[in-house]
């Protein structure tokens, strides 16, 4: 049995997506994989049991048999943060052992989802360096590049892991910087010893949420166009300009979703003129009718909201910093990356040493 | 064709009320008071006469299929409506009735069926939402308004049918004559352009006229424009010009209301007037109507009062108009008729205490004249002004003259009678000088048009399919705008010349380009996430050797690095300096309805501060570039002033019309910016320096 543990440098790194696409990977290879997830940080409940909403997400996507609260042990809760900043000691260590047992049991290699960087879980004692020593574990270590000119956070991870870093996948990898983080980059961690597994370029729909996300986010109303709810919105804009520069700002944007005021008419047209995916109308101003019949016709959902544009623009802030990958076409959509940027013989084949 | 709506021999109104009061029952009246000719039957299945006439269950009940049907039922029966008028083969149909994509989603499907309903049966369809037609030629009041307007050549379309109330009223009220009303509602079939194409042959039109609050379809009424003023001018009044009637527009009637600009612009490369209130429109529908197209532009006044001369010579010159010269046979035959005290030259004054017959003498003196094209005539009602008789006179002087005169009779009560002979002759009168200059204005400026013919540009030779690919490759990177580099070779690739240069990875490789291209050199850093270069300290011009670009290339990247910590950078581009000379600011906006538009104007502190810029529609001649750029209120500087040599024109004009053609061409372009075209010496060319393209998300 092989245990990999996939980790990042940072949150929202796309550990639950890559997670998926390798479990969904592995059992087209036909190796047989378990999944764990030792220490949660969204909270849901399963039954009686408090587990993790990735976990949850993952163990339905590969049909696990573990039950959620097995599969993701500890859950960071406010009831479990109160304990630890009263001075109690929960049994974390023991709890995610006993699970992992399980787990392990009758599969050839567990995917282990694991902490977003090398800090995470260390008031437990299950820090990257401890989880991978206590599991017999190697690490995959997801890595957004950003704009950093020097890769130190990787090489620093390299001198604390040692030789349980199996390896670096980039991801989120801007277009402009992809052939220079094939090239010079991994060359470069090449030579210290730090083997790249690939560098998955970033994928505007990965990030993108559907409008019916962006209405239940902000308890809207949908006043026209449905038939375009479950479409993918990849970003947003404001809109409170006149109608011709809202035309030509709007143009500069695809797939996205426009925020404006129930009674901008101009802007609401200008946005649905352009490529948008949705129009929320702010101050529980609806629009005209006949805005409302043009967004009807092209199925462009307008969703009604009370609160004012700056509210609501700090709430699809939000939104759309924390996308989450439960949705069965994104990680389908992070295979295809996978097998495109990633070299996964190599990967697969490390698991089976 | 629309034939079925402007002459039919038959029509049927459905949804006829018994009672007064209601749409149809007010429409089937109207076609009965205004005498139309033909066969009319109600459609009521409630009723069994109304208004003297049987009334018919249902479409296919009526004796035969009618020409036209004109529908009146609620909204949601329409298309059933309709259906029966497709079974029964009816070419035409008006539909007033309301409660369509005005009323929001429900309303828009209803109207999306019957459009649907329309086109799969082939039967043409006006509205709905609207007032209805009015077709003078053929009696025909098919609309909701008051009754049939005074005959006449003018041909109007109305986005605002409540504004057409008040056009029809105004024509019965002694303003222009009518041949045709047309109320457009929805559009959900017939629209403006429909509309042209079918009167440009039309003898019963001497003028198009229309109130627009947005175009349906920029391309085809572009082109049905243009066919139309060919052979009849086209006025149009567009509303929605400020930001706060753009948005009345767009909850008028559901579409934006474009770039002002791009309507303008899209108006005059049509060959139509705009003019900008209502009073104006019906001023140029009166003129069209009755005034004859001059054959020159020379314009001669003729006044009782020196006042009013003056003030027509100002407002003519304002408005561009020519003031004819006199010859002197024209001077010697007005001494001869006038007295000594009057005014022999243009504008003629013939003192206030002009007869009848000295305005008949005066004006036979200048319609004699080679060098008048047309006439203003003017009188305000003094001490021993007659009026009536003046015009009476000036009716019997004019004659069978191919002269166009338009008079202005200033004043009140006085001289209202005297206007009512005018008109009912066919003279166009105005109440101010002011108003009737504007009148010649347009008169005059059709008259251009129609000599110089619009322009036509012929593609010059490019290579839009490796351009169109590079666009394609710089779609993939996600990003707003394309990088300077690729901007710039697409727009070689498009023949518009531009600087030397390569983007340098490193700087051994900005070195060798540098010296590849000649000192002295520019360096912009090059990263699809920084739109303003400048603004993060991305530039250094002027860079003269080697020695400077190491300290220049390493300060540029610093700064960036500080300055835009999160952009990615590529390298920087190193160009070489255009020499000093002339800039321009050439730039493309895409509208809405019209495509993509030109602009032009001077660069630097001419654009900012000064707005001299100037606009037209994609694509232009190198010959209606040349026009662009005499347009501007500082072309004098292009020319050359106080001993400069002039700009080379030429060139300037290949690199506008080019642009023009890229945004004709390449469909990503959704915005671009030259800023500047450095314009050199005659003879010496000019080249493209900053290439900025927007590509849209």
């Amino acid at each position: 049995m092989d245990c990999l543990i996939v980790a990042s440098t940072e949150p929202y790194a796309g550990k639950t997506g890559v997670t998926a696409a390798l479990l969904l990977e592995a059992a087209e290879r036909g190796v047989v994989a378990g999944y764990f997830k030792p220490f949660g940080t969204m909270p849901v409940t399963a039954g009686e049991h408090e587990t993790d909403s990735d976990a949850a997400y993952l163990s339905s996507l590969a049909a696990l048999k573990a039950p959620a609260h097995v599969v993701c042990p500890v859950v960071r809760t406010r009831a479990l943060i109160e304990q630890v900043l009263a001075g109690e000691t929960p049994p974390v260590v023991d709890r995610v052992l006993e699970s992992y047992q399980i787990i392990s049991r009758d599969v050839q290699v567990v995917f282990v989802e694991g902490p977003s960087d090398l800090s995470q879980g260390a008031v437990f004692g299950l820090n990257l360096q401890r989880l991978a020593q206590m599991l017999c574990g190697r690490v995959l270590l997801l890595h957004r590049p950003g704009t950093a000119e020097l890769p130190e956070e990787l090489v620093h991870a390299r001198d604390v892991l040692g030789d349980d870093l199996l390896g670096v996948l980039f991801n989120d990898v801007s277009l402009a910087r992809l052939t220079a983080t094939t090239t010079r980059v991994a060359g470069y961690l090449d030579s210290v010893g730090i083997k790249v597994f690939g560098a998955i370029p970033h994928d505007a729909a990965l990030s993108a949420v559907s409008a019916a996300e962006i209405v239940s986010e902000l308890d809207g109303v949908v006043l026209a166009g449905e038939a375009g709810l479950e479409e993918p919105v990849e970003s947003f804009m404001v809109g409170a300009m006149g109608q011709e520069k809202a035309l030509r700002y709007f143009r500069r944007r695809a797939r996205k979703a426009v925020v404006t005021g129930g009674d901008r008419s101009d802007v609401q047209l200008a946005a649905l003129e352009t490529d948008t995916r949705c129009v929320i109308c702010t101050g529980g101003m609806a629009p005209s009718s006949i805005v409302l019949s043009r967004a009807d016709e092209l199925g462009i959902p307008m969703v009604l909201v009370e609160m004012d544009t700056l509210s609501a623009v700090e709430r699809m802030e939000v939104l759309f910093g924390h996308v989450r990958v439960h949705d069965a076409s994104k990680v389908a959509r992070i295979r295809e990356l996978l097998a495109a940027h990633a070299d996964l013989d190599s990967l697969f084949a490390e698991l089976g040493d | 064709m629309l034939d079925g709506f402007f002459t039919p021999d038959t029509i049927a109104v459905v949804g006829v009320a018994r009672e007064p009061g209601k749409v149809g029952h007010f429409v089937f009246r109207n076609l009965i008071d205004g005498g139309f000719p033909g066969t009319v039957w109600p459609v009521n299945p409630k009723a069994d006469e109304i208004l003297g006439y049987a009334c018919y269950p249902s479409v296919d009940a009526l004796p035969h299929p009618p020409d036209l049907v004109i529908v009146a039922v609620p909204a949601p029966v329409v298309s059933e409506v309709i259906r029966q008028c497709v079974a029964g083969g009816v070419s035409s149909a008006i539909i007033l009735s309301a409660g369509f994509k005005e009323t929001g989603p429900v309303g828009a499907r209803l109207e999306r069926e019957l459009a649907q309903v329309a086109t799969d049966g082939g039967i043409r369809l006006l509205g709905p939402n609207c007032l209805g037609l009015v077709a003078t030629p053929t009696r025909l009041n098919a609309a909701f308004a008051g009754s049939l307007p005074r005959n006449g050549g003018v041909a109007f379309f109305s986005q605002s049918g409540a504004l057409g109330t008040g056009i029809l009223d105004e024509s019965a009220s002694g303003g222009p004559g009518i041949a045709y009303f047309v109320s457009l509602g929805n559009r959900a079939d017939v629209s403006e352009h429909d509309l042209l194409s079918e009167w440009e042959d039309d003898p019963a039109v001497r003028v198009a006229a229309g109130y627009l609050e947005s175009i349906k379809d920029g391309e085809r009424f572009l082109a049905a424009a243009r066919s139309f003023t060919r052979k009849r001018p086209l006025v149009i009044l567009k509303a929605g010009t400020s930001d706060a009637g753009a948005r009345a527009v767009s909850s008028h009637t559901g579409s934006l209301a474009g770039s002002d600009v791009a309507y303008d612009s899209a108006l005059r490369d049509c060959g139509a007037l705009r003019v900008r209130t209502t009073e104006e429109l019906m001023d140029a529908a009166l003129a069209f109507d009755l005034v004859p197209i001059p054959t020159g532009p020379g314009v001669a006044l003729l006044t009782n009062a020196g006042g009013l001369g003056v003030l027509a010579t100002d407002e003519a010159e304002r408005r561009g108009l020519s003031m004819a010269s006199l010859d002197s046979d024209t001077v010697a035959a007005l001494r001869a008729c006038l007295p000594d005290a009057a005014a022999f030259y243009n504008p003629v004054d013939v003192l206030g205490d002009a007869d009848p017959q000295r305005y008949a003498d005066a004006i036979r003196a200048l319609l004699s004249d080679d060098g008048v094209h047309s006439l203003l005539v003017m009188l305000t009602p003094q001490a021993m002004s007659r009026p009536v008789e003046t015009a009476e006179a000036i009716v019997a002087a004019v004659g069978e003259s191919e002269v166009p005169v338009i008079a202005c009779f200033a004043g009140g009560d006085a001289v209202e009678p005297a206007r009512s002979v005018l008109r009912e002759a066919g003279v166009a009168c105005y109440p101010s000088p002011e108003r009737a200059v504007f009148a010649a204005s347009l008169v005059e400026r059709f008259r251009v048009i129609r000599s110089t013919g619009l322009d036509s540009a012929e593609q010059p030779e490019v290579d839009a399919a490796s351009a169109a690919a590079l666009l394609t490759e710089a779609k993939k990177l996600e990003r707003p705008f394309v990088i300077d580099e690729v901007a710039a070779e697409v727009a070689s690739r498009f023949g518009i010349p531009v600087p030397c240069g390569a983007v340098a990875e490193d700087f051994s490789a900005a070195k060798r380009i540098a010296e590849g291209c000649g000192y002295p050199i520019a360096l912009k850093i090059s990263s699809p996430d920084i739109l303003h270069k400048s603004d993060v300290g991305g530039v250094v011009i002027g860079v003269e050797d080697s020695e400077a670009l190491r300290t220049a290339y390493d300060s540029l990247l610093d700064r960036v690095r500080r300055r835009a910590p999160g952009a990615a950078v590529a390298g920087v581009y190193v160009q070489k300096m255009a020499s000093a000379g002339r800039e321009l600011i050439v730039g493309i906006n895409r509208d809405a309805t019209f495509g993509p538009l030109l602009m032009v104007g001077l660069g630097g502190v001419y654009v900012e501060v000064l707005k001299d810029v100037t606009f037209a529609l994609c694509p232009v001649s190198p010959k209606r570039a040349k026009e662009m750029l005499a347009s501007l209120t500082g072309y004098a500087l292009l020319r050359g002033v106080r001993g400069e040599q002039a700009a080379d024109l030429d060139a300037a004009a290949d690199i506008v019309s080019r642009v023009s053609w890229m945004a004709a061409l390449l469909p990503d372009v959704i915005e671009l910016d030259i800023n500047p075209v450095i314009v050199l010496d005659r003879g010496q060319g000019a080249v493209a320096a900053d290439i900025r393209i927007g590509i849209g998300g």
